[in-house]
């Protein structure tokens, strides 16, 4: 009998440790996630920012992070997410297979890939390929971090 | 489906239906114009204004497109993309108590978030003339109607292509850039002929309204610009879209420059041909100009449609300026929304369209300013150095 009671202490208690574990691992998730994710970097935010106003890209698009109101372009506000979702269309041609890709490739070559309503535009698109490779980089990144939707 | 799914549905597919056409019969915006008062409504991106001897004012649009598709490559689109075709662009007379007839129409095509149709108006002995359609060579040799046209209008609203300027652009090409005919600001010279600034060509030219017969005045140089311009050979400039047409008392006729990308603020001029044919510049520090006209004092005035700055287009930074030698321009009326085109009658009274150069149709306006040539202006210079 007390071998028995024993026994059911015992993997009572293996039980409760294992469920406690799950739970722990459970809670502590977003966490690790989010230690895993690179912290954002605010301030290569700024200098995107500034190059993305001083390259007048506000002329055309909006983004409520640069405070520009251009309407002869899509939104830039969920970067990211449109960016996901361009990539993942049938329509999509181009090359790249990340965000940032996505997003490089519009900038440096945007006649690759034309977003849908805005294909008979007049306001095509000219490349920004004199930009340096650093004001690329931020303004690739500021772009990549645009998601209104999280 | 459940039936709150299929109400909910339906209420708004209804709902957008409704606002559809609300867009396009209704005033949805309220227009607050110091000193303007609001003669017609409900213009689709209209373009040009004209005031006739009789007092009424005409006033042409761009239209909505239409049911039909076409295949249309706009100016810069890497490729042709089917786009709504139909002949809704208008040619309207307002009288001055507003009341609107339809006169004639003209194509509309809907090219991404913008619609190409009727561009301007001018009266010649007695016939109606305008400026239509847009017209490139990436679109082929079959050119749509009316597309890339001087057109005339017979009493019955019945059209005629008077000239097409596409064919010379194409033969000429007289910037030596992308092929592309945007025939739109259109005048009388002195000596009875129509002049057109093609937006499109980056030229002027000059079509004799009897026989048909075209000829180019003279081509624009591009713009100091801030980047390389793949569209001008990497250079450093903007084009320099010509948009509108005036003639002085000696014959002299001016050009009003809309300037390209990104449209700095300053970057805009309009420059004189005078009898030789030379261009120079005359007035410079100006910005985004649609249209230019002799007022009934002798000044010449334009039409500024916006300002764009690092954040954008600014809203209502339209303005009416007084055209003046040099950079001593200055600024008569501001705060008006996308204004395109002026015209006055014999008092100075002025018809300005606005709400034509962005946004939806439908909310395009005709709205007098009275005493407009009696107005003090502010120079442009002093504006910009406060700024």
């Amino acid at each position: 009998m007390s071998i028995l009671r024993s026994k059911i202490v015992v993997i009572g208690a293996v039980a409760v440790t294992i469920l406690l574990m799950v739970n722990t691992a459970r809670m502590l998730a977003p966490l690790i996630e989010a230690l895993d994710t690179p912290p954002v970097d605010e301030a290569k935010i700024a200098q995107g920012i500034e190059v993305y106003l001083a390259s007048y890209c506000g002329a055309c698009h909006t983004l409520d992070a640069a405070e520009t109101r251009g309407t002869f372009a899509p939104a830039h506000n969920n970067m990211a997410q449109l960016a996901q979702e361009h990539l993942a269309s049938d329509s999509y041609i181009g090359q790249a297979t990340t965000i940032e890709e996505y997003i490089r490739e519009s900038i440096l070559e945007p006649q690759v890939y034309l977003v849908p309503d805005y294909v008979a535009s007049s306001h095509a698109m000219p490349p920004f390929t004199h930009l340096s490779e650093e004001d690329l980089d931020v303004l690739v990144y500021m772009l990549a971090q645009q998601n209104t939707t999280q | 489906m459940n039936k709150l799914s299929r109400f909910a549905v339906l209420t708004m597919l209804l709902a957008s239906l409704f606002s559809v056409v609300a867009a396009q019969d209704a005033p949805p915006m309220e227009l607050d114009i110091e000193g303007g008062e609001v003669i017609a409504t409900g213009l689709n991106l209209p373009q040009g204004v004209l005031v006739a001897p009789d007092g009424n004012i005409w006033v042409i649009d761009s239209g909505v497109g239409g049911e039909d598709e076409v295949l249309f490559q706009a100016p810069g689109a890497p490729e042709a993309a089917p786009s709504p075709f139909g002949n809704s662009a208008r040619v309207l007379v307002v009288t001055p108590d507003g009341e609107q007839t339809v006169f004639a129409n003209l194509p509309s095509v809907v090219a991404g978030q913008e619609i190409l149709g009727g561009a301007r108006l001018e009266l010649l002995d007695g016939v109606v003339y305008a400026t239509s359609g847009q017209w490139l060579a990436a679109n082929g040799d079959e050119r749509g109607e009316f597309m890339g046209s001087v057109v005339s209008f017979d009493e019955d609203g019945a059209v005629t292509e008077v000239a097409n300027t596409f064919d010379i652009e194409a033969e000429e090409n007289p910037d030596g850039f992308v092929v592309d005919s945007h025939p739109y600001g259109l005048a009388a010279s002195p000596d009875g002929w129509l002049w057109v600034a093609d937006a499109g060509a980056n030229s002027v030219v000059r079509v004799n309204p009897e026989t048909g017969d075209i000829e180019v005045v003279a081509a624009m140089e591009g713009l100091a610009g801030p980047f390389p311009n793949p569209a001008r050979d990497g250079a450093m400039e903007t084009d320099p879209v010509p948009t509108g047409v005036a003639f002085d008392a000696d014959g002299n006729a001016y050009v009003s420059l809309l300037s390209g990308f990104p449209f700095l603020p300053g970057s805009a001029k309009v420059l004189m041909i005078d009898g030789d044919m030379a261009v120079s510049d005359y007035a410079t520090g100006l910005t985004m100009l649609t249209d230019l006209r002799m007022g009934p004092d002798g000044e010449m005035y334009a039409v500024q449609i916006a300002q764009f700055g690092e954040t954008g287009p600014v809203p209502n930074s339209g303005a009416i300026v007084r055209v003046k030698e040099g950079d001593a321009s200055e600024v008569v009326v501001s705060g008006l929304p996308a204004p395109t085109s002026i015209s006055f009658d014999d008092d100075g009274n002025a018809y300005v369209t606005v709400n034509g150069g962005f946004g939806p149709p439908g909310i395009g306006a005709l709205v007098r300013i009275a005493g407009l040539t009696d107005m003090e202006g502010t120079p442009i210079a002093d504006m910009m150095a406060d700024s």
